[in-house]
């Protein structure tokens, strides 16, 4: 089958714009989060981005949130914008 | 504490940016006071916010084509049109401690002052979270923070002339970002000083000055050779395709 690739963009209401581009085959190899959100320290963007990858492909948007939420806190992590639950809903729109 | 408030001085984007950066990292040192500064940007030039993505935010063909300097700044938030002889800038580079532990809260107290200083020319406006000021419902400034160090940076824009259609053949903006808001067009959301009052450019940096100022212990100052070394060298990075691009 191959890997895919899929992007999709969700304004969080009252909140911030965010895109996810991921990259999946049976679970998603590599995440890009981008958009006009703030995100302190900066550094934890990154952090978030990793703790989706792995996650197999057809996994829900509540067991995404959770582990990017465990990012956030175990990396003590401020989002200005957007959250764990909206940015599982992109990245689950991006693999659909 | 004593501020140094630098006056309006006019720059390309990457030592504007570079020189927000020295401050930042001196004033965590402790080498240097807390500043202020207000500058604008020659030639004009578009900032991304530190997560965003350039190729979908810009239109960077036409920026190449026009001479518009494509720049991703340290701190998160929209993409910014930055016309030349649009806008006046400002930075607040200071201590946190001296704002609210809350990034939130430190938006509006930091955007009280710009309130304040449209207020001087007869402009009505009010902070509209989370980083926005609003005149009748529209964007008149915008501002964007980050901390480092136990400093806290917070650079904005007060648009003083719009050319929406210019602004927007630069800018690509999504239907997503207008979702939510119930307007009809993307030139709906923006208004600018001129629009609002018969004002010069210099007028506004003046009662933006004040506004920031009146409650405040401070002299003018300039940067410091060493701040100006420490810019020149960061200015090579902010300049570099790595970084513009790397989302």
């Amino acid at each position: 089958m191959g890997e895919s690739t899929g992007k999709a963009t969700y304004k969080v209401p009252h909140g911030k714009l965010i895109t996810a581009k991921v990259t999946y085959e049976t679970s998603m190899a590599r995440v890009e989060i981008t958009g006009d959100f703030f995100v302190h320290p900066e550094d934890g963007l990154s952090a978030i981005e990793s703790s989706i990858e792995g996650i197999a492909a057809n996994a829900n948007e509540h067991d995404i949130a959770v582990a990017v939420q465990s990012a956030i806190d175990a990396n003590n992590i401020q989002t200005i914008g957007i959250d764990a639950v909206s940015i599982a809903k992109v990245v689950k729109m991006a693999i659909r | 504490m004593k501020w140094r408030v630098i006056g309006i001085e006019e720059h390309d984007a990457f030592t504007n940016m570079a020189i927000d950066e020295a401050l930042l990292s001196r004033i965590s040192e402790k080498e240097s006071h807390p500043t202020i500064r207000f500058y604008t940007w020659n030639p004009g030039a578009v900032s991304i916010g530190r997560f965003q993505s350039m190729r979908d935010e810009v239109n960077v063909d036409l920026c190449i084509k026009q001479g518009i300097d494509c720049i991703r700044r340290i701190t998160g938030g929209g993409a910014v049109y930055h016309a030349q002889g649009g806008e006046v800038t400002y930075s607040v580079i200071a201590p946190e401690k001296m704002f609210s532990k809350g990034i939130r809260e430190s938006y509006k107290e930091i955007c009280s002052l710009v309130i304040s200083g449209l207020k001087n020319l007869g402009i009505d406006s009010k902070f509209a979270p989370i980083n926005d000021i609003i005149v009748n419902s529209k964007k008149i400034s915008g501002s964007a923070q980050t901390r480092r160090q136990g400093t806290l940076l917070q650079h904005g824009t007060v648009l003083y002339d719009l050319n929406v259609s210019e602004m927007f053949s630069i800018l690509n903006v999504s239907k997503e970002k207008i979702s939510d808001k119930q307007i009809k067009s993307v030139e709906e959301r923006v208004t600018c000083v001129k629009s609002q009052k018969n004002v010069s450019i210099m007028e506004l940096y003046d009662a933006l000055l004040m506004g920031f100022t009146s409650d405040i212990d401070f002299t003018m100052g300039k940067l410091t050779k060493q701040e100006l070394d420490d810019a020149e060298e960061l200015a090579d990075s902010y300049r570099s395709r790595e970084w513009n691009m790397f989302r």
